[in-house]
């Protein structure tokens, strides 16, 4: 039941990306319904992995110069955003083989939630720089799938289409990868504590 | 095969990040969840800088013209 609705909803979105997709190739408006629809998840994305607001917005400049540029090679063959999150994995994936990871932490720090959900007390108060750190302790498959499934709301089957995996194996790396991630925030918080 | 008890639970967690109604998903393995849900609650204001998003969104058009 729950896999019969999420897999009509997926279609649906789908069937709108192509007809944007469609006109983004034929006229510059609509490549700005695309850009409008996807830039939060890029940012956060590119935001997440490098904990650095101008690294994260150099990424997201290339990574969507690079999706206009090669947009009539996207054939709908999957959805738009896991082509379009493909393209940011690989922009990050080839900064950082040439850039040390540098987290600005006194800038990120700056950007913790200011109202965290009353319901969400377990793990309320999870800024920028604390994630970005953690994530990246975790195995990077791990914390590819968190990346791509939590921040940048990927479906298990499109991120498995970005990183090359079945579903099934994105689901299990993303449950991995939450619990490490708990672990880890659980213990940075105790010895922040002593 | 029956699935493992890691599988199930892999398939509840995705079901819940994916699912728009408030459900009781059976096998959810209510940490990761709960953790899930608060990086969603954190990322959610992660927003890009008005001028930035302006200036890329001028920057692709003017783009997008000149190539057509």
């Amino acid at each position: 039941m729950q896999k019969d609705s999420t897999d009509i909803y997926e279609q649906m979105i789908k069937l709108e990306e192509e007809k944007l997709v469609g006109s983004a190739l034929a006229s510059p408006e609509a490549f700005g319904e695309l850009y409008q629809r996807y830039l939060p998840q890029v940012y956060r994305y590119h935001l997440a992995k490098s904990g650095d607001i101008n690294i994260a917005q150099d990424l997201t400049t290339q990574t969507f110069i690079s999706a206009l540029e090669g947009l009539h090679s996207y054939r709908g063959q999957g959805s738009f955003q896991a082509w379009l999150m493909g393209i940011a994995r690989r922009k990050a994936a080839f900064y950082f083989r040439s850039h040390r990871p540098a987290i600005k932490l006194e800038e990120a720090d700056g950007i913790a939630d200011p109202s965290p959900s009353v319901e969400h007390r377990a793990f309320a108060r999870i800024d920028l720089a604390t994630l970005s750190r953690a994530l990246k302790q975790l195995p990077p498959d791990r914390a590819e799938a968190v990346y791509l499934c939590v921040i940048s709301d990927l479906t298990s089957r499109e991120a498995g289409a970005v990183m090359g995996k079945s579903p099934g194996a994105v689901k299990m790396l993303l449950l991995r990868g939450l619990r490490d991630l708990r672990e880890l925030l659980r213990n940075n918080s105790t010895e922040e504590e002593r | 095969m029956n699935p493992t008890e890691l599988e199930r639970q892999a398939d509840a967690l995705d079901a819940y990040l994916h699912s728009a109604a408030e459900e009781n998903i059976p096998d959810l393995p209510l940490e990761e969840a709960d953790l899930a849900q608060s990086i969603r609650q954190s990322v959610s204001n992660w927003i890009p800088d008005r001028q930035f998003s302006n200036q890329l969104a001028e920057q692709l058009i003017a783009k997008n013209k000149h190539a057509n």
